[in-house]
């Protein structure tokens, strides 16, 4: 089983690209889980339509311990098996807990055993704020950690904090940074920065994409671009990058 | 808003036939009766021969537990780390655990073989990595058995309750090992089944070992309680261990209910010798034929409602985890029962609720923890002139008498032997007023360090 976290700053462009990604490897036949890490529960939205569906923390609330595996886990398209962790109203409570809660209870329930993935897909809100947002890279959780970013100087400097971040768990046995993932925005020099913050990191750009108006397409009908647009040229590059995701993150166990 | 509780319809008693839902009382603001002999997760940890035990937690939080060991003479085997604001500040709250344990381990006179180590709520929230921190610790104490142990009050009511935790938690150092097939565990107690009862004496004299952590005296007896084939409990607590080391050592569950029902023992036993291919008692029918004990308990119950009469008794849940079944025990055999007192109906008591709904439905159920509790009166017995018979201390302390049956959580006590005995210590009580002041003011009766 692949387990990835991806981090990057907030409107970077993550569950979009985790949700391309998810259906490019279930297209490809791997049994694919996308976990959205995120308060706002909208991780996997474009996998059901633009539906948002129950978190785990929504569900909790309901009914507590009484919460099943197929409360928590639904299929989305491509059949991507979608959990969304969810998390308290906007300022109020502690988001971090929510993750906490969601992650816990999917193993409380044995998701992984039950579901059996290939792939777990654990996609975090913009920064390593608390322990909450620093559980999907810990040990029995992701093993590899990849972070989006653009030429920006909001969103580099966002990847270099989730960098330092992921680096001082490195004693803890926690997932390390496998690569950095450039959605382009096509400002100046992005190519350039981006490789000096993959020397600075010491983690390789392990895939590009193209700013595309294919994107903000599909997601007006509430769709991944593999589902709206599959023969597009953007639809190509996320299946690209997922492959190259995938190949990294084989590398490093074939390595370890 | 603040509201005046005192205003609101909010009786703390019911009617067995009136019993609609559970908890049967609504939950709110609670009280605490100092009736203090059943155990906590503290004490029940106390168990482990030779274990000793560290919280990390709070001031507020810990102060009760260092009031404990104190009170049953376990300070040396007690230790603590408090967390202070500053720590949460500074966010290394696994450094702080290691650290402090580390610190604490390296000055004890002697390193203990099993260290117990409660969590708190605040590790919990905070997502510390106990994972971490115990690899960390078993790398650096390699001979130390650690144990994962939580007091999280906070989280008592999702998940497990800290006290199946604890149960659960218990057995935590047993470790994979060839079986015994002639080795039987009874686990979850914290009174040693009697070695008198059927259930003991059976296994015994037909060639098993029978192991229960409260009779080890040596590490090494609990350990080897690894080595057992079957572990058997008799309470719902025990539940979530039993399963637990099913998974993890193989050692099959088998729940044999402490019950006061005739029919559920009979099937009890029943159980226990077609598992154990026990030739103890004859046959009929193919049965096992159980009419001596049987005709012995209703000879016991004979005797004790003899001398004890029309004797009001009231009965609570420390005293037995089936006080609905015990309650139409007794009626059922002439007994004068008056009151129940618990706040839930306990797992296991559907039979006996239905029973009583038939024929005692006046019987009145009595909360223990609603607030309404802290200022009820507490001369029921006088009454009765003194002559009422409590079994269980809260039930001792609610009504007032001094006639008291100091059953904490089924004592010793099991099966038809169980109930014999029971009556024994009924009688006694009716005839004998006890220093119930004194008795139920010590915590944990029966622990000591």
């Amino acid at each position: 089983m692949y387990k990835i976290a991806v981090y990057g700053k907030g409107g970077i462009g993550k569950s979009t690209t985790v949700s391309n990604m998810s259906v490019a490897l279930a297209e490809s036949g791997m049994k694919v889980m996308q976990i959205g890490c995120d308060p706002k529960a909208d991780s996997t939205i474009n996998l059901h339509g633009g539906k948002q569906v129950d978190s785990v923390l929504d569900l909790i609330r309901r009914k507590n311990q009484a919460v099943t595996l197929e409360d928590m886990v639904t299929h989305g398209y491509a059949d991507v098996l979608c959990v969304e962790a969810g998390g308290p109203a906007p300022g109020l409570g502690c988001a971090g807990r929510g993750i906490i809660n969601a992650l816990e209870m999917l193993e409380d329930k044995q998701a992984y055993e039950i579901c059996k993935p290939d792939v777990v897909f654990y996609d975090v809100l913009g920064d390593v704020v608390c322990g909450g947002f620093s559980m999907p890279i810990r040990d029995g959780y992701a093993d590899s950690v990849f972070v989006i970013t653009s030429g920006e100087a909001m969103a580099i400097h966002a990847a270099m904090n989730i960098a330092l971040a992921v680096d001082n768990f490195k004693d803890r046995g926690y997932a390390t940074l496998s690569g950095i993932i450039l959605n382009r925005k096509n400002v100046a020099d992005e190519d350039v920065k981006v490789a000096k913050l993959a020397e600075d990191t010491g983690a390789p750009v392990v895939g590009t994409l193209d700013f595309s108006q294919m994107v903000r397409r599909a997601e007006e009908q509430h769709k991944t671009v593999l589902e709206a647009f599959p023969g597009s040229s953007t639809a190509a590059e996320y299946r690209i990058l997922a492959r190259a995701v995938i190949e990294a993150v084989a590398q490093k166990q074939k390595t370890h | 808003m603040l509201r005046n509780l005192h205003e609101e319809e909010n009786i703390p008693e019911i009617k067995v036939k009136d019993i609609d839902g559970n908890p049967l009382f609504r939950s709110g603001v609670e009280y605490s009766a100092p009736a203090r002999g059943n155990w906590t997760i503290a004490h029940v940890s106390m168990l482990i021969p030779h274990s000793h035990q560290i919280f990390v937690g709070a001031d507020g939080c810990v102060r009760g537990v260092v009031l404990s060991a104190e009170e049953f003479n376990g300070l040396d085997r007690f230790s603590m780390i408090t967390i202070k604001e500053r720590d949460v500040l500074q966010g290394d709250m696994e450094r702080l655990f290691i650290d402090g344990v580390t610190d604490i381990l390296k000055k004890l006179p002697r390193m203990p073989p099993a260290v117990l180590v409660y969590t708190s709520c605040i590790h919990h929230f905070l997502a510390c990595d106990l994972d971490l921190v115990y690899r960390e610790l078993r790398r650096r104490f390699p001979l130390v058995d650690f144990i994962d142990c939580y007091m999280n009050p906070t989280m008592r009511k999702s998940k497990l309750t800290p006290e199946e935790n604890m149960r659960r938690q218990l057995y935590a150092a047993l470790e994979p090992c060839r079986k015994d097939p002639m080795s039987v565990n009874i686990i979850g107690n914290c009174f040693a089944r009697d070695r008198k009862s059927e259930l003991v004496s059976w296994l015994t004299s037909s060639g098993y070992t029978v192991r229960d952590i409260c009779s080890c005296t040596e590490y090494s007896q609990y350990k080897q309680m690894a080595e057992s084939s079957v572990n058997i409990y008799t309470i719902p607590l025990a539940h979530a261990g039993a399963v637990e080391l099913q998974r993890r050592l193989g050692q099959e569950a088998l729940y044999l209910p402490m019950s006061f029902t005739i029919e559920e023992i009979r099937q009890n036993l029943t159980a226990l010798i077609r598992r154990f291919k026990l030739h103890i008692v004859p046959e009929k029918d193919g049965e096992p034929d159980f009419s001596g004990q049987e005709a012995a308990v209703e000879a016991a119950l004979s005797r004790a409602k003899r001398v004890i009469g029309d004797m009001p008794i009231a009965i609570d849940y420390t005293a037995t985890n089936r006080p609905l079944g015990l309650a139409a025990l007794l009626l059922s055999h002439g007994f004068n029962v008056i009151r129940v007192y618990e706040d839930l109906l306990l797992p296991g008591e559907e039979q006996a609720l239905s029973w009583l709904r038939s024929n005692a439905p006046d019987l009145a159920v009595h909360a223990t923890v609603n607030f309404r509790c802290r200022t009820l009166p507490r001369n029921e017995a006088g009454l009765y002139d003194g002559h009422l018979l409590a079994i269980g201390q809260k039930a001792a302390y609610f009504t007032g008498t001094k006639h008291l049956v100091n059953l904490i959580e089924n004592g010793h006590l099991y099966g038809y032997s169980g109930i014999c005995q029971l009556c024994g210590m009924m009688t006694d009580a009716a005839e004998h007023e006890s220093d119930v002041k004194r008795i139920i003011q010590i915590k944990a009766w029966g622990c000591c360090a």
